[in-house]
């Protein structure tokens, strides 16, 4: 399969199987090249595989997410390849703020808007064991070099893999029908302290939540409306600090008030052997903490590991559903 | 050690964080901030102001792992950890310390809230104890920091030598402990405490003697050279400015020293009751002759020694007493440590903290040139005592 084919077909599994599952929206054409309006960069065209769009949590701003595919093997996933891709990209997206090629595939006229990058490094042979972090660290800053207020981010193999495993089980969970749809569900932001939320309702997964240690939920089916949280928790929960940190979490954003009955799903993705024992000793010792005036509302935090699954996207599996 | 760490049971929200990022200035330059964005897969602007990074960097969600790297990379660089010790003489086993570390847990833990972990090892008993502190005059983030301290009572022929980080509380532990062993035998000879201190020397050679027999004391090694040297005088030391007249004791020992200074000199000395001096070959260096000839003596050094062996290391160590004047307060350090690299040459990276921390060949050797170092000291002062006492009596 030659590779814009591969990148066609990973744009629209990535968007069906994990994207779309966190609220995101695809928009324009996938697989696209535009015109580089910025000399310095001395190119003629920048790539958009596929943009997806959400519109943030704290401000009024969309966010338009310029993807760039790559599928790699184990062995290709090195310093090298992913300095450049990091590289290419920081321009794309220096070109795509400011310039008019990609605004007219992608811009929107009717809110204010911006472009991060994303570079989603998908290993489709499901056999890279490096410390994609460590890779990251080594290379060498000047590839990340970026405009003032351009971000991108980059997902590499376990990254993406716990995403594939958040978004299986959120899929799953509707199939069981213990979570209802996508519009019935929000992605659940607190107010903070120097900030408050804008987006009420339905909301999508911000690049900082998918980033961040937690993917937190609130369902609202539409008629029961028992307060519930669902937390994605992506450490592996080998030590009990990290999770009595997640349950002041909870107090601290209100989540467990003391005037509802809320109930919080906390779903480990990942789970060291201990993380069970440690979660008891965890709500055992913070309730011992707080003399146990907490004890009941703690009883409604439940611990629950996720099932795990791996998917290929393979070239050879992508050409047999083509086929 | 020592190291801070954050209570796991209060949750920093985004103006904790604001705060704790804002303040960290020297620590977190545009470049750390980007960095530690970076490594959790968010690519920030180097050129963006370190505002607007602090801002992008508090609003992220931080879970325990992320806190945690945060709060390592405003932290200073890993200090060296200063310890002290002090010897138990007596007949006790390691069973009886064992024991007594487990009474004061029992009377300590709740009232003073300290989490203990004690282990009976070969030849060791290792005390480690968890607190909570709080300093409220940090941002509040950092107010509430979990500590631990180590105390380590190791068996030798003579009893317990014990070593523990230079702070009150782990002092408190083991005098508690020392106690404690006494408690549990009255009728017997309770431990004898042996500090490193020379509280009865008032002579400043002889202050200084101390530090020179140590640098040069320690087994199997050579001294290489002394990098830092601050000195001392005592309070009754005398004033040579002469504007101020003194008392009537120093102005007469200064004239016993019989020796000419100047104006500007003598009011330099008179008003300097401390003084550091840093650089190389310091103990040939005229400054510090200087200070020798005008009544200081030195009260902490930094130095550097080589081991004898061909394939031994290369170490900086410290020692001080933080209460010059007095004599007490003895604390010391293993700073740095080169190794050899196996074609026999030093490596140029030093070994990491930790496994610094870890060793404990180069802190004991430290101890016993410490300990022996005194015993000198104060056994030649007691002969000149003697000596000084019978020429009073033959001249009287």
């Amino acid at each position: 399969m030659a590779e814009t084919e591969i990148i066609s077909h990973m744009a629209s599994k990535v968007s069906d199987d994990i994207f779309s599952v966190f609220g995101w929206r695809a928009t324009g054409p996938i697989n696209q090249n535009w015109e580089c309006s910025l000399e310095a960069h001395k190119k003629k065209t920048h790539p958009s595989d596929v943009v997806f769009w959400y519109d943030d949590p704290y401000s009024t701003t969309r966010v338009f997410v310029n993807t760039d595919l790559k599928s790699y093997g184990a062995t290709s996933i090195s310093k090298a390849s992913v300095a450049g891709a990091v590289s290419s990209l920081g321009q794309t997206i220096e070109c795509a703020n400011v310039g008019p090629g990609w605004r007219a595939l992608y811009g929107s006229d009717e809110t204010n808007w911006r472009c991060d990058g994303l570079l989603f490094i998908y290993n489709h042979d499901a056999a890279y064991d490096g410390e994609f972090a460590k890779l990251l660290a080594e290379i060498d800053v000047a590839n990340f070099r970026l405009p003032p207020r351009r971000r991108m981010v980059i997902m590499g193999p376990p990254e993406v893999q716990f995403l594939n495993n958040v978004a299986n089980d959120i899929v799953r969970l509707r199939g069981q029908s213990q979570l209802p749809d996508l519009v019935h569900c929000e992605y659940w932001y607190p107010d903070l302290v120097n900030v408050k939320r804008r987006v009420e309702g339905a909301s999508a997964a911000s690049l900082e939540m998918l980033t961040g240690p937690w993917i937190v939920m609130r369902p609202r089916p539409e008629k029961h409306n028992k307060l519930e949280f669902l937390i994605w928790y992506r450490g592996d929960g080998s030590t009990i600090d990290e999770f009595k940190y997640l349950l002041d979490s909870l107090f601290r954003y209100q989540m467990l008030n003391v005037d509802t009955d809320a109930s919080v799903r906390i779903r480990v993705v990942n789970p060291h052997t201990a993380a069970v024992s440690n979660f008891a000793r965890a709500k055992e010792q913070y309730s011992q903490a707080l003399f146990g005036l907490a004890e009941k509302r703690l009883a409604n935090v439940r611990y629950e590991s996720v099932s795990q699954v791996i998917t290929r996207f393979s070239e050879q599996e992508l050409g047999m559903e083509r086929g | 050690m020592a190291k801070r760490t954050h209570y796991a049971l209060y949750f920093a929200d985004d103006k904790d964080l604001h705060d704790l990022l804002s303040t960290a200035k020297q620590r977190l330059t545009v470049a750390k901030l980007v960095e530690l964005a970076r490594r959790r897969g968010i690519c920030l602007s180097s050129e963006d102001s370190r505002e607007s990074l602090v801002e992008q960097i508090a609003r992220l969600p931080h879970g325990w792992r992320e806190l945690v790297a945060l709060l390592e990379a405003t932290d200073t660089a890993e200090r060296t950890e200063k310890l002290t010790s002090c010897k138990l003489d007596g007949s006790f086993s390691l069973k009886d310390v064992f024991d007594a570390a487990e009474m004061i847990r029992d009377e300590r833990a709740d009232q003073r809230n300290e989490v203990y972990d004690i282990q009976q090892l070969d030849k060791v008993v290792r005390v480690r104890v968890k607190y909570s502190d709080l300093d409220t005059s940090k941002t509040r983030l950092v107010q509430r920091s979990q500590r631990e301290f180590v105390v380590e009572l190791e068996k030798f022929d003579e009893g317990f030598r014990v070593r523990h980080q230079a702070q009150e509380r782990a002092a408190e532990v083991v005098e508690a402990i020392a106690d404690a062993l006494r408690s549990t035998n009255p009728e017997g000879p309770g431990p004898r405490r042996v500090n490193v201190e020379l509280a009865g020397i008032r002579k400043p050679n002889q202050r200084t003697e101390f530090f020179l027999k140590l640098i040069k004391g320690l087994d199997g090694f050579t001294l290489e050279d002394v990098k830092a040297v601050r000195g001392s005088r005592f309070a009754a030391s005398p004033p040579m400015d002469e504007n101020d007249s003194g008392d009537a004791d120093g102005d007469e020992n200064a004239l016993d020293n019989g020796e000419e200074i100047d104006a500007e000199e003598a009011s330099f000395v008179a008003e300097v009751k401390r003084i550091a001096l840093q650089g190389e070959g310091l103990l040939q260096s005229p400054q510090y002759q200087h200070l020798i000839d005008h009544e200081f003596f030195v009260s902490s050094i930094i130095w550097t020694s080589t081991e004898n062996r061909q394939d031994g290391v290369k170490a900086e160590f410290e020692a001080a007493f933080n209460n010059p004047e007095e004599g007490t307060g003895f604390t010391y350090a293993v700073r740095k440590v080169w190794e050899r690299a196996t074609n026999g040459e030093l490596k140029k990276s030093k070994t990491p903290p930790a496994k610094v921390r870890e060793d404990k060949r180069l802190v004991r050797i430290l101890e016993e040139a410490a300990h022996s170092a005194m015993t000198e000291v104060i056994n030649s002062n007691a002969v000149l005592l003697a000596s000084e006492g019978a020429d009073e009596e033959g001249t009287g």
